[in-house]
């Protein structure tokens, strides 16, 4: 019914004029520079001590080495940077595909043995936060010297609510970590204790300069300012954490709709399905 | 032609390294064609903002995992294309949607039988896409608007080059039954 290079020529032409009075908006990509923002907290924040000069940086000017170390050790344990182990640095890197593993709860299994263990996990929460996909990366620690230390695989499962993200770090337990900040708010779950920390991430221009306020909020152990955004712009990040049979759990998100004890309420219920 | 690809590769090569400028560059070079691709996929405004939203996160966090500094546009296409394709699975829209017709209604300037007899026909045809299953719309879009290649689709999508060719006559097919009927 249609010559084939005409239909071919028509499609083209359609598709074209199906969508050429698109385009992204000014709000999209503020809305892409706040998720990256979100994002470096969690990752790019924490690679600023590296001596590799091709690490990606924050420019944290302002701060001194015992600052990171403590940013570290306060924050994400599970994510890329510096963190303390035994009373020394660590450079935690962790490098994944920018597609998802998997993206069906199902392949959880595979995904175990993949790690070489399995996990406790659930595929809905209470609260109707649901699977989004699985990530495994692969995590290298290297020491004071940039000696390899070791290296493992590492499991990243998201899950989504509305426009709201909370992922699940797995890793294997290697050494103690040392955490100077008090928790916000602990529950014991069988023998299992559970910490949940709030922090504050203050995204600055690298021109900015800090207020008085700004200096005494940085000697709070639970707010830090990082330098490199276009924008000022705040965000909290909540983290709960525990260890089980040999492997570190951390469930965190930024500006979550949920308090510490609702965030608990979901630390719980992963450790009431095993 | 070669000045314009030089100056991506320089872009790629300052966003490894963190530079937030070359980002904005290759942003602003790529973000209509990102949006629209995922509007053609998903069907859907709001997903097509989430997806090429996504997909530009992506990029700025795993840029360092591509290989070949000239390679960005197959490498983000990867990414666009399998994000989209998850969310178009999700919503499993098939049908046209109310924006679309919206759309539709608003566009301007129709003077002429002709025009709007063409109108007609590229506006079925591209409803025709939209009813497709999404794993077929994904190569058709694929490979009429983004006129990327049989090889490069499978490339993206990790699929063989025969998966490809076998799902572009399907299309056809589908297609043309459709239009028919």
């Amino acid at each position: 019914m249609w010559a084939e290079q005409d239909f071919d020529s028509k499609i083209r032409a359609a598709l074209t004029k199906e969508c050429d009075d698109i385009s992204a908006s000014e709000q999209l990509k503020c809305r892409i520079d706040e998720s990256i923002c979100k994002k470096q907290a969690k990752t790019l924040h924490l690679r600023t001590n590296s001596q590799d000069g091709q690490e990606w940086r924050m420019n944290m000017r302002h701060r001194s080495m015992k600052k990171i170390g403590i940013i570290v050790a306060a924050a994400c344990l599970l994510v890329s940077g510096i963190t303390v182990v035994a009373g020394k640095s660590v450079r935690i890197n962790i490098s994944g595909s920018a597609t998802p593993t998997y993206t069906d709860y199902a392949d959880l299994e595979k995904a175990e043995e993949k790690l070489g263990y399995a996990v406790d996990s659930v595929e809905q929460f209470t609260n109707g936060y649901s699977f989004e996909d699985i990530n495994i990366n692969e995590l290298e620690a290297y020491g004071e010297e940039d000696n390899k230390l070791y290296h493992m695989p590492t499991m990243q499962i998201s899950y989504t609510r509305d426009d709201k993200d909370i992922d699940l770090y797995i890793q294997q337990r290697v050494e103690e970590l040392v955490i100077s900040k008090q928790p916000d708010a602990t529950r014991t779950c069988g023998d299992v204790l559970v910490r949940c920390d709030e922090y504050t991430y203050k995204f600055v221009p690298a021109s900015y300069e800090l207020t008085e306020e700004d200096k005494a909020n940085e000697q709070k152990d639970n707010y830090f300012i990082s330098y490199g955004s276009d924008e000022i712009e705040i965000t909290k990040l909540t983290d709960v954490r525990w260890e089980k049979d040999g492997l570190y759990y951390e469930l965190l998100g930024f500006d979550l709709d949920l308090n510490s004890e609702e965030m608990l309420d979901m630390a719980e219920e992963i450790l009431m399905a095993d | 032609m070669g000045e314009d690809i030089l100056k991506e590769e320089n872009l790629v090569v300052q966003l490894k390294e963190g530079s937030k400028e070359a980002f904005d560059g290759l942003y602003e070079k790529y973000k209509d064609m990102a949006i629209r691709t995922a509007y053609l996929i998903t069907g859907n405004l709001s997903d097509s903002e989430d997806v090429t939203q996504e997909t530009f996160v992506k990029v700025w966090l795993h840029i360092r995992e591509l290989k070949n500094d000239s390679g960005f546009k197959p490498w983000m296409m990867q990414i666009l294309v399998r994000t989209a394709y998850k969310a178009g699975r999700k919503r499993k829209r098939e049908i046209p949607d109310d924006e679309a017709v919206i759309r539709m209604e608003n566009r301007i300037d129709i003077s002429s039988l002709d025009k709007i007899i063409r109108q007609e026909e590229a506006e079925m045809i591209a409803m025709a896409v939209k009813a497709l299953p999404v794993k077929l719309r994904v190569v058709v879009v694929m490979h009429y608007y983004n006129m990327l290649s049989v090889k490069e689709i499978a490339q993206a999508l990790g699929i063989m080059e025969g998966t490809v060719k076998s799902r572009l006559h399907t299309a056809r097919k589908r297609m043309e039954k459709m239009l028919v009927n």
